[in-house]
């Protein structure tokens, strides 16, 4: 610990385990120049070789010179190709944007799609959408690169069951061939598919269904929150997934659940939360978490407890307890079913037996009490998904209505969400029907349960047993393979189709290409096999999925809802907006009645009776594995871990003391029967008794990218009296004596404990609001004379307070500016090129430490270190403050990157664009924003501002003729963000947003004492908490 | 100074001279090559006074200038000189669905932003660049379109002449 200027202990921060203990392999680290060397060559010279002999010396030389006179030689010829017919709404090099909406998840998220000569190169966020208002997840960001994916599936395909060869087929062989199996069928039809929402999709499904009478749908989502439907069902009568209103919570309490990563609707939860944790006169929302695992949320919490998975119920019945039965408050007090069911869980034997701090529930309850009505308590996701996860959303339910939150918070009848309707116990029935011989069709389409269900229930046997299965997907899969016919399915991005992820939000997806490969919506497929058959409503039916889509539109919304107009105005207006909603956002849901007696449905908790319990999860980057092949997401790090390229087990650091582990090594993990080898990741906060692993990973079929990468812990689902269980399961853990190097990106740019962030807590802010950061005072000299910014001068704030770490702004800079992907080993060697990464900092001790993220990203400093330093002044500073980064000047001495003390620069060690142009790649070189130069191997970049869309703003202020106003460029990170924690702006203009901030007492300047006056201004973290030991 | 580096920087001086004179003589000024079609912008541009932009319209609102896409020729060539033999060739490959591979004539790097909108918009002829191109019967590069050629321009017009108003 070191004093600050304010004369206050200042945290240590660390960002590794090894960081912690002073292992001297770190500290050598810092030491080093950079974090890897290039290897042969250095190594030798480590060794006291000198690596080149003088022939060989000579020898290149020689080459060189051939080369640099063969570079002499005229430049190939190159050719213009026109338009035969240009289309009308195209101009070569200017964007056209499409309204659509993302299909990566059932959130139902808007977007808008940037395209060039029709081809997508950039999804953005609809700012008209109301569920995530012009904002978008990773997931999102990168659902373009699956578009371009080269291991999409080309043409129908036919596979001979059991064996799986695979002949490639002819869609009307196809057709014909189900529809004659769905006319034999009678009846015996089923449709498998993920969640699905919209009325047109609904609509076609339903029709499809009454084409063969008999048959029935089936809904499976690989991770579902059936739990809370069903508590909602016995505690308010009606299985509802309500929409939680994280926006409405100034206190939340989180029971293992991970709102703002693996959710149902991760980008309007992560808005709402960011929203109120930002300062405003100075009070924020407090956050308090329970959890086994340390989440992506846990991670933003201001107190973080450590709960076993088991024990959630429990403190969630404590907390009633105490809130009712003892501090008799609440319409729920002297409620004699309400004290008999809590009377056993009270606080202090909650404490004791769940292992928490004493007076820990009495606080919290009193937090929760004196914000009701503006608090939330919320479970779910697959941590909560034990054998009382029904028990503890009943608890989370009476808690929310004794609160007053019901109607307020949680919405349950105003505009409900329909993001995850999948049912665990329908599939089981169909496996059941499978097995019976009472399925001869099975279409399956969104769903890929031979991967994601455990194998103890049976599905690929009960598969062999249905006369013909057809895959809609986009891939021979895992699934794919074990079925008669894999009918390619067209990309989002090349589909129409609808979604209503709330009630009375309608949104429209329509395609911005056409299909790039011999593909066709599931939809349409649906279509077809009907009108082959000739079967019933859709049989009849004579256009494709669009007619009938808008034929839907306009009887179920435009005729419902009475609209003024012609249905075509209405029509072309939806597809502009890409939504059209009939949500009044300002009208409020009505506040239900909670049936005391569903607390009697309550089981008492049980004890998982083993030293240690596996809680699987699925976070925001992989979720359930479906894009398991975008080299993006891969390299997108876990937003807490840090790891990339692969899954984990999480292992308290206590933990793997007593177990004698350390990081990456691999270690076998029995569940019941089902065993898997897996590397260890020693994560600070974890309780001592939980093993975690990510879900989503160790895919078998999914394409060259992500092909057994990581390990499947879907696999260790436990089916229990027809529930999946994913959490507490009694698990054995052995050593294999095996390593397996997990490339985690954390250690990598080291900060030599200097005061990068900087924290206070709520109530020190309150009493000075200039808290947790040392008074720069003394202004240092300048060896260089200022630059004088004449017109605008670009700068950026960051709050810390908003930024949740969810890493959307990483894959949204990476879409835009054409940042490469580089691989598991180039990652391990400290090589990433993100131009933007998301530091993690941890304090406090290893046990339950805080966590701190930080966007970090090229600072533009006024007195810019790398600037002085290039030989070649292929970096320089530009005269609205930007520094400058000049590919074709760059010769790669990558003193820059040494002398840049924020460790933004990036250097090409290879050549990690070739793979975009290599053949058997195609077509994923169409990802590439053809307004930012493709980088080349040897030479240096880093984050620009988004130059481009800079000029782009600029030229369109031209274009109207008005002068630049504040808000008119974005950056892509600040574009994506759903905590709009990242502002850019001038700084020259008193009055934007960003200069505002950069005047805030909270702002601070990372490392102003080395005098490079950063164009980035960072508001310092703060803590809800009363004093900084209250942890 | 002693001898040895007198020769030195002369040895310096002549190489970077040569160097300089190397980069300047390896333009594509004169570079004219064989179209697939004969296209003359002299009996478009120049004798029928055709304006520039009325083939190439993106010039006014995009980066690029393009080469008209085949329905532009057709809109005349329907009619206007149909028995000529390039017309016929042209007309069947329009009816053919299959574009006319045109060589690139001016070309710059792909590290290099260059917008036509706004040079357009500056009042820039688009003689300035490419010549007295309503003359020529086969197009040929007049200018030397490289930095030091783009910068000089520029500075004369006050110009940004920042890196990053063209390299990004």
């Amino acid at each position: 610990m070191s004093e600050n200027g304010n004369g206050k202990k200042q945290l240590r921060y660390w960002v590794s385990l090894e960081d912690y203990s002073g292992d001297p392999a770190v500290e050598k680290t810092r030491q080093e120049e950079f974090y890897s060397k290039p290897e042969s060559v250095m190594d030798e010279l480590d060794r006291g070789g000198t690596a080149f002999s003088r022939r060989d010396m000579l020898k290149l030389a020689g080459v060189a010179a051939v080369f640099a006179a063969a570079g002499c030689a005229r430049k190939p010829v190159e050719r213009i190709i026109p338009y035969v017919n240009q289309p009308e709404e195209i101009i070569p090099g200017v964007p056209v944007w499409y309204a659509s909406t993302c299909g990566e998840c059932p959130a139902g998220c808007g977007v808008l799609v940037k395209t060039r000569e029709a081809r997508p190169i950039k999804i953005e966020g609809n700012p008209d959408h109301p569920v995530n208002a012009g904002k978008l997840c990773a997931r999102g960001q990168a659902s373009v690169l699956n578009l371009y994916d080269p291991d999409r599936l080309r043409q129908p395909v036919k596979l001979s069951r059991p064996g799986g060869m695979k002949q490639e087929a002819t869609w009307r062989q196809a057709d014909s061939d189900i529809a004659q199996s769905l006319k034999a069928a009678g009846g015996k039809v089923r449709l498998l598919t993920g969640t699905i929402h919209g009325p047109a999709r609904k609509r076609l499904v339903a029709d499809f269904l009454a084409s063969f009478p008999g048959s029935r749908h089936i809904t499976y989502d690989a991770v579902s929150e059936e739990e809370i439907r069903a508590a909602q069902e016995v505690c308010y009568g009606e299985a509802v997934l309500p929409r939680y209103r994280f926006d409405k919570a100034d206190v939340l309490v989180l029971l293992g659940g991970d709102p703002l990563a693996g959710s149902f609707s991760p980008v309007e939860f992560a808005r709402g939360f960011a929203a109120g944790r930002k300062v405003k006169d100075g009070s924020m929302s407090k956050v308090i978490s329970f959890e086994p695992v340390l989440s992506l949320t846990g991670s933003s919490a201001d107190l973080h407890y450590q709960v076993k998975p088991e024990d959630l119920v429990k403190v969630a019945l404590g907390l009633a307890s105490e809130l009712v039965v003892i501090q008799g408050r609440s319409a729920f007090a002297g409620n004699a079913a309400a004290i008999s069911a809590l009377r056993p869980y009270s606080a202090a034997t909650v404490e004791k037996e769940v292992g928490l701090p004493e007076g820990s529930i009495k606080a919290t309850t009193a937090e929760l009490w004196s914000a009701r009505g503006k608090s939330l308590v919320y479970a779910g996701g697959m941590v909560a998904k034990d054998r009382s996860a029904l028990g503890l959303e009943i608890a989370v339910n009476f808690l929310n209505s004794a609160l007053e939150n019901e109607g307020v918070s949680v919405d349950g009848t105003f505009s409900p969400s329909n993001q995850s309707q999948g049912s665990f116990a329908d599939v089981l029935d169909l496996i059941a029907d499978m097995r019976a011989g009472r399925v001869e069709v099975l279409i399956i389409s969104g769903a890929n349960p031979v991967y994601s269900l455990p194998s103890s229930v049976g599905f690929t046997e009960a598969l062999q047993r249905v006369k013909k299965v057809v895959y809609l997907g986009d891939r021979v899969d895992e699934t794919g393979e074990l079925c008669d016919y894999v009918l390619p399915i067209t990309h989002p991005l090349e589909s129409w189709g609808d979604a209503e992820p709330q009630k009375g939000v309608f949104s429209l997806m329509q395609p911005a290409l056409r299909p790039i490969f011999d593909s066709r919506s599931w939809e349409d497929s649906l279509f077809a096999f009907a009108r082959t058959a000739k079967a019933g409503v859709l049989g009849n039916f004579t256009g494709t999925f669009q007619d009938y889509l808008k034929s839907v539109w306009q009887k179920e919304i435009y005729t419902r809802y009475n609209l003024a107009g012609s249905f075509e105005d209405f029509w072309k207006n939806a597809l502009r907006r890409g939504v059209f909603s009939v949500r009044n956002e300002d009208d409020a849901a009505t506040p239900r009645r909670f049936k005391i007696e569903a607390l009697a449905q309550i089981r008492r908790p049980g004890k998982v009776d083993a030293p240690y319990r596996l809680s699987l999860w699925a976070g925001g980057i992989q979720q359930d594995g479906r894009q398991q092949n975008n080299a993006w997401l891969l390299e997108t790090p876990d937003p807490v871990s840090k790891i990339t390229w692969d899954n984990f087990v999480s292992v308290a650091p206590k933990t793997a003391e007593t177990l004698g582990l350390s990081e990456s090594d691999v270690v076998k993990l029995s569940v019941g029967g089902v065993d898997a080898e897996i590397p260890v990741h020693i994560q600070p906060g974890m309780h001592p008794e939980v093993l975690a692993v990510a879900v989503g990973w160790g895919r078998k079929k999914v394409g060259r990218y992500g092909d057994s990468v990581g390990t499947n812990a879907f696999g260790w689902g436990k089916i229990e009296k027809n529930r999946l269980l994913t959490s507490a399961l009694p698990v054995e853990i052995s050593k294999t004596g095996k390593t397996n190097q997990l490339a985690s990106v954390q250690a990598h740019h080291v900060m030599e404990g200097r005061p990068v962030v900087q924290e206070a807590t709520l109530a020190e802010y309150r009493e000075n609001p200039k808290a947790g950061h040392p008074e720069h005072k003394e202004e240092l000299i300048s060896m260089w004379k200022p630059h004088e910014y004449k017109a605008e001068k670009w700068g950026m704030a960051i709050d810390l307070n908003a930024c949740i770490g969810c890493n959307a702004c990483v894959v949204a800079c990476q879409s835009e500016n054409n940042v490469p992907t580089v691989g598991r080993d180039q990652v391990a060697r400290g090589r990433e090129m993100h131009w933007i990464r998301i530091d993690r900092y941890y304090s406090g001790e290893p046990e339950n430490p805080e966590v701190l993220h930080q966007p970090m990203l090229c600072q533009h400093c006024d007195n810019a270190p790398c600037e002085t330093v290039c030989p070649t002044l292929a970096t320089t500073h530009s005269a609205d403050g930007l520094n400058q980064q000049i590919y074709n000047r760059c010769v790669g001495t990558r003193y820059c990157s040494n002398n840049c003390p924020y460790k933004v620069r990036r250097f090409n060690f290879y050549q990690y664009t070739h793979f975009y142009d290599e053949p058997g790649q195609s077509p994923l070189e169409l990802v590439l924003n053809p307004d930012v130069t493709v980088r080349t191997r040897g030479i240096m970049e880093k984050c620009t501002f988004c130059v481009q869309r800079i000029r782009e703003g600029r030229e369109r202020a031209k274009e109207l003729g008005k002068p630049l106003a504040d808000g008119d460029i974005v950056t892509a990170c600040q574009q994506t963000c759903p905590a709009e924690a990242i502002v850019f702006g001038d700084l020259n203009n008193p009055e934007s947003r960003v200069a505002q901030m950069a005047k805030e007492p909270r702002g601070y300047r990372v490392l102003d004492v080395l005098n490079t006056h950063p164009a980035i201004t960072y508001l310092t973290k703060i803590r809800n908490r009363e004093k900084a030991e209250e942890v | 100074m002693g001898r040895k580096w007198q020769v030195t920087l002369i040895v310096l001086a002549v190489l970077g001279y040569g160097g300089w004179v190397i980069a300047e003589l390896n333009t594509n000024v004169g570079y004219a090559p064989e179209q697939p079609l004969p296209f003359s912008h002299k009996i478009h541009a120049g004798d029928n006074k055709i304006p520039c932009l009325y083939c190439h319209a993106p010039a006014e609102k995009g980066r690029h200038a393009t080469v008209p896409p085949m329905n532009v020729c057709m809109g005349c060539h329907k009619s206007v000189a149909v028995t000529k033999e390039n017309v016929i060739k042209l007309a069947a490959a329009y009816k053919a669905d299959s574009a006319i591979a045109w060589v690139r004539v001016h070309a710059l790097p792909d590290f290099t932003y260059f917008s036509h909108r706004w040079h357009l918009a500056k009042g820039v002829a688009c003689q300035t660049c490419h010549g007295p191109v309503e003359t020529m019967d086969k197009i040929v590069q007049v200018q030397k379109l490289n930095m030091g050629w783009c910068v000089d321009c520029h500075r004369q017009n006050k110009a940004s002449i920042e890196c990053i108003t063209c390299h990004n």
